[in-house]
């Protein structure tokens, strides 16, 4: 039906067996369901999923590396990193982006690609803190005034 | 010269529900945007198929039918564009499975270039880029197209694939299929 022999072209991604092959199934539902809440808004349902979908592709990435499988690995871990960052925890992220571009053979389109999200992860990490720094002092402030 | 035939007829809850992944949800937003193309439960469009069943261009006619109890019973409640990108995914679905034999594996990375990697029947992974557009220019379609073709091209997985864009005002879609740059074309059979 198509011109692409897909026995040549493309990355191979094999079974990983029923568990890990069903918790993928589940983990692209949940993402898929993540567009619709995002259209409609719901912040909450989005971040939460996000959080969900997070360990499993950390899971699915190191079931990758065990079958020697490096290409699929790395688009698991970028996938856990980016899920993390979306939902909120840019540490974790920014440890997974660290693990990643600590590798020498990773290709360098990807290298960029990484260190890109790396910063601007590292970026929004700092303003949280800075915005909290912030918040803190107005109540450490308000509770003076209060005493 | 292309011999004519028939249109092609699919019921699409049904194809969107034959998936490995859960394709349904793009339902209401595929049938809202088929809904405003027609008076009655089903909408032609034509597909212009890229390297996809024999190389170069084959056009196919496919008709669109759903069942009227899948229309939204109130407006949707998002944005134009939002719907019209939804329901973009829910046609590149059942066209890419249609006439190229892909299933949706897993839903990709923001950041890899393209929105989904998908397989035929072996175990080889390549991706898949969607956009979906209301623009009434042809020209407006392919230009979209290109820039879909080179952002797949260009994602830092190195992989080659699909790029499917429709035009839900002109009634139009372009599926196409890319090597990845370095892979070489290998011929079936």
């Amino acid at each position: 039906m198509s011109l692409w022999d897909d026995t040549k072209q493309g990355m191979e991604s094999p079974s990983l067996g029923k568990e890990l092959d069903d918790l993928e199934i589940y983990k692209s539902n949940l993402l898929l369901y993540s567009m619709v809440d995002r259209a409609y808004e719901r912040w909450d349902d989005v971040v939460a999923k996000f959080a969900e979908v997070a360990p499993i592709e950390e899971r699915l990435a190191q079931a990758c590396r065990d079958a020697n499988l490096i290409p699929k690995m790395r688009t698991h871990q970028l996938s856990a990193a980016s899920c993390w960052a979306k939902a909120g925890n840019f540490h974790r992220a920014v440890l997974l982006a660290d693990e990643m571009l600590a590798d020498p053979d990773l290709d360098d389109r990807y290298r960029e690609r990484m260190e890109g999200l790396r910063a601007r992860w590292k970026e929004r990490r700092a303003t949280l803190i800075k915005t909290l720094d912030t918040e803190d002092e107005i109540g450490d402030t308000l509770g003076k005034s209060v005493k | 010269m292309e011999e004519e035939r028939e249109p092609d007829v699919v019921q699409i809850g049904i194809a969107l529900a034959s998936h490995r992944i859960d394709a349904t949800i793009f339902l209401p937003f595929l049938v809202t945007r088929l809904r405003s193309m027609t008076t009655t439960n089903e909408a032609m469009v034509t597909v212009l198929l890229h390297d996809i069943e024999t190389p170069g261009e084959v056009r196919r006619d496919l008709k669109l039918r759903w069942n009227p109890d899948s229309e939204p019973r109130q407006p949707l409640g998002v944005g134009e564009k939002v719907i019209t990108e939804l329901a973009a995914c829910g046609i590149a679905n059942i066209v890419g499975n249609l006439y190229a034999g892909i299933v949706w594996r897993r839903v990709a990375d923001e950041g890899d270039g393209f929105d989904y990697w998908v397989r035929q029947n072996t175990v080889r992974e390549v991706g898949l880029e969607v956009s979906g557009t209301m623009t009434e220019e042809e020209g407006v379609l392919e230009a979209r197209h290109r820039e879909k073709v080179a952002q797949l091209l260009g994602s830092q997985q190195r992989v080659g694939g699909f790029v499917a864009v429709v035009s839900f005002t002109l009634r139009r879609m372009i599926v196409s299929f890319h090597l990845a740059p370095g892979e070489i074309y290998e011929p079936l059979g």
